[in-house]
């Protein structure tokens, strides 16, 4: 029996438009087209108990459905032993806490992501405004995780602004997506900065790989972990570089407990799910055992508390 | 989880520890009258009230055999409570000796009506289940029901479903109390199941027993309270039951791991201020834990050292009273 993994970053798309439309992040910005693809829980399920993935975080894909978490909600209902929703919301509407804490309450939501919207939205309101702070408090008075994605262009201001922030309530977990270095720019935004006309800089090589200029300031804040993705390795993909490298690196710079995988499923679409379980599998060939059980599981299963989190036996 | 190989071995000194409080104390554990809200009642006279220990938590034939050189009748309980200066408490149905068979305890807590009140165990989705409710609560002082177990296949609690709806709904109108106590895996989830019953039945007082087992040695930095946990404070009608069987089931967690145990006087006073001190009621578990009960009594009195006064009078008192009323609190005053 190969490792269990636990898939961190998984987007499911429904195959009911109706039911589920797409819908805009933001008024101004136009409703999203229907993909051309979906992902839906039974898919997902499938896909993971053909490669012994026992939990899954199904994260919110905001760029199709906004903050219309429904989708995600009602998978996580049909397997709640399985998907842990992690939903968007609008970290600027002033309701948003209270929503969040029903959606916790009620809804059995297991995590937050926060996201800006486009690379080109310079402004930091999305992740510090009075009300986004706000939005963080309940995350540490319910002690729910948070992960948090962050553009290329934006990675030199916006990780010394997390540092801050994720000062400000020790203890609550927070996960960087795609690592936050350079290697987790997406296809998305890298179209964007060649349509706009910026240069592409060469990706860091090893030993360091960029970690030091980016989330290396977090070396003193155990609380925050970084997920590797298949955007990752996209990136690394004709670099060659293996990703069990660059997993070892983080492992030996932050420890192997603060980092953790993620499929990218229903967004990254180069690999499909049973490549995108071999390479996580493979990312890992460079750790000692009982670091390879943190990268692909231990460390999600400890942060989501879910496999983990049993009481009691017969009354 | 028990660990058994964390009571085998000291299993029998504590069985009779447990049975035989120690003399020689007389000065109360607190300067207030405690209500014990976790006694369990059984007696050694099983022709008259036959053993259905197939559900037991330590096995069946362990459990007869303890129970039959240790019956938990009253004047073994009340020699602990004396002990201890508890006023009265809630008899607490036990699963693992009587199953849904309530006989003995209703009999007891007839017999002394001053300091027991029943609280019994039936099948949350049975038909009967309702009219017996009723019932008891008209002709024998029922203070509330209790409902276990852990979730099914499709991740639900069948007590918290809408198949036992009807129970729920008699609960409401009666004023009781509904104990719950959530086992295995599915627990997070289960609490969003109990957010929602408690806004559908707000005037049930739902009590959750060993506050739904948090796991400080998985998430010490909220005293194992997972964000489903948290997320109940708030709901008025929502209670949280600190027992010593907690405090055993928590200390043999972070041995199992290798951790040291949670300090008990954080982890009170950090679920006192997530809940309010008011939404907090005290239990023995007199009956089923494999600990000293006097010792551990003795920790959780002070653990609340540092509350204000009243504060620790509604945990190990009053918020208890007011919760478990004979025949039920009745209708809610609008």
């Amino acid at each position: 029996m190969t490792e269990p993994l636990f898939d961190t970053h998984a987007h499911l798309i429904s195959d009911d438009w109706e039911k589920y439309p797409p819908r805009p992040l933001r008024p101004d910005m136009p409703t999203p087209q229907r993909t051309p693809y979906t992902v839906t829980a039974e898919m997902l399920v499938q896909w993971m108990d053909e490669h012994h993935v026992p939990s899954a975080c199904v994260v919110q894909r905001g760029h199709v459905y906004g903050y219309d978490n429904s989708y995600i909600l009602d998978a996580a209902r049909r397997y709640p032993d399985r998907l842990l929703p992690v939903v968007i919301l609008d970290t600027q509407h002033p309701e948003t806490p209270a929503q969040l804490t029903d959606l916790v309450k009620y809804h059995g939501v297991r995590g937050l992501r926060m996201a800006n919207t486009r690379p080109e939205h310079l402004d930091t309101a999305w992740m510090s405004s009075p009300a986004a702070m706000r939005v963080w408090r309940t995350c540490a008075d319910l002690g729910l995780p948070v992960t948090i994605i962050v553009f290329l262009n934006q990675l030199p201001y916006v990780l010394p602004l997390l540092h801050v922030i994720v000062r400000m309530f020790p203890g609550l977990p927070i996960v960087v997506d795609h690592l936050g270095t350079p290697y987790g720019a997406t296809l998305v935004e890298l179209a964007w900065a060649r349509a706009a006309g910026i240069s592409e800089a060469p990706l860091p090589p090893p030993p360091d790989y960029g970690i030091e200029s980016t989330i290396g300031i977090f070396a003193d804040t155990p609380d925050v972990v970084f997920k590797l993705t298949e955007v990752n390795l996209e990136r690394l993909v004709g670099t060659g570089i293996s990703a069990a490298r660059l997993v070892r690196r983080v492992a030996d710079t932050f420890g192997a407990e603060r980092v953790l995988w993620g499929s990218d499923v229903g967004q990254s679409l180069r690999w499909s799910y049973a490549e995108k379980a071999t390479m996580a599998r493979a990312a890992a060939d460079h750790l000692e055992p009982r670091e390879r059980a943190l990268f692909v599981h231990d460390n999600a299963a400890r942060i989501y508390a879910t496999p983990v989190h049993q009481g009691g036996t017969q009354p | 989880m028990i660990r058994r190989r964390t009571f085998l071995a000291s299993a029998l000194a504590v069985a009779g520890a447990a049975a035989l409080p120690r003399k020689g104390s007389t000065a109360p554990l607190a300067p207030f009258p405690l209500f014990d809200t976790h006694a369990h009642f059984y007696t050694n006279q099983s022709d008259r009230y036959p053993f259905n220990a197939t559900g037991a938590r330590y096995g069946a034939e362990r459990m007869i055999a303890r129970a039959m050189a240790n019956p938990m009748t009253p004047e073994a309980v009340f020699r602990l409570w004396d002990e201890l200066g508890v006023e009265m408490g809630t008899g607490v149905q036990y699963n693992s000796t009587y199953g849904t068979d309530n006989s003995y305890l209703l009999d007891v807590s007839r017999q002394h009506s001053s300091r027991i009140l029943p609280v019994v165990i039936l099948p949350p989705t049975a038909p009967t289940t309702p009219g017996l409710l009723q019932q008891w609560a008209r002709d024998n002082r029922l203070a509330g029901v209790r409902f276990t177990g852990s979730a099914n296949d499709a991740g639900e609690f069948t007590f918290l479903s809408d198949a036992a709806g009807d129970a729920w709904a008699v609960a409401n109108e009666l004023g009781l109390s509904i104990v719950l106590m959530l086992l295995g895996q599915g627990i997070p989830q289960g609490l969003t199941q109990v957010a929602r019953m408690a806004q559908r039945y707000p005037n049930v007082a739902i009590v959750l027993d060993h506050i739904a087992f948090p796991r400080p040695e998985v998430l010490p930095r909220t005293f194992g309270l997972t964000p489903e946990h948290r997320a109940l404070a708030g709901l008025p009608n929502v209670y949280y039951k600190i027992t010593s069987f907690l405090f055993s089931e928590m200390e043999a967690n972070a041995r199992a791991v290798g951790k040291p145990m949670v300090e008990l006087r954080p982890f009170v006073h950090h679920v006192a201020e997530l809940y309010g001190a008011s939404h907090l009621v005290w239990g023995t578990d007199y009956g089923n834990v494999e600990v000293d009960p006097v010792e551990y009594a003795r920790r959780a009195v002070e653990a609340s050292e540092g509350l204000s006064a009243g504060d620790r009078q509604a945990l190990f008192h009053d918020t208890a009273r007011a919760i478990f009323v004979p025949g039920g609190r009745g209708r809610k005053r609008a």
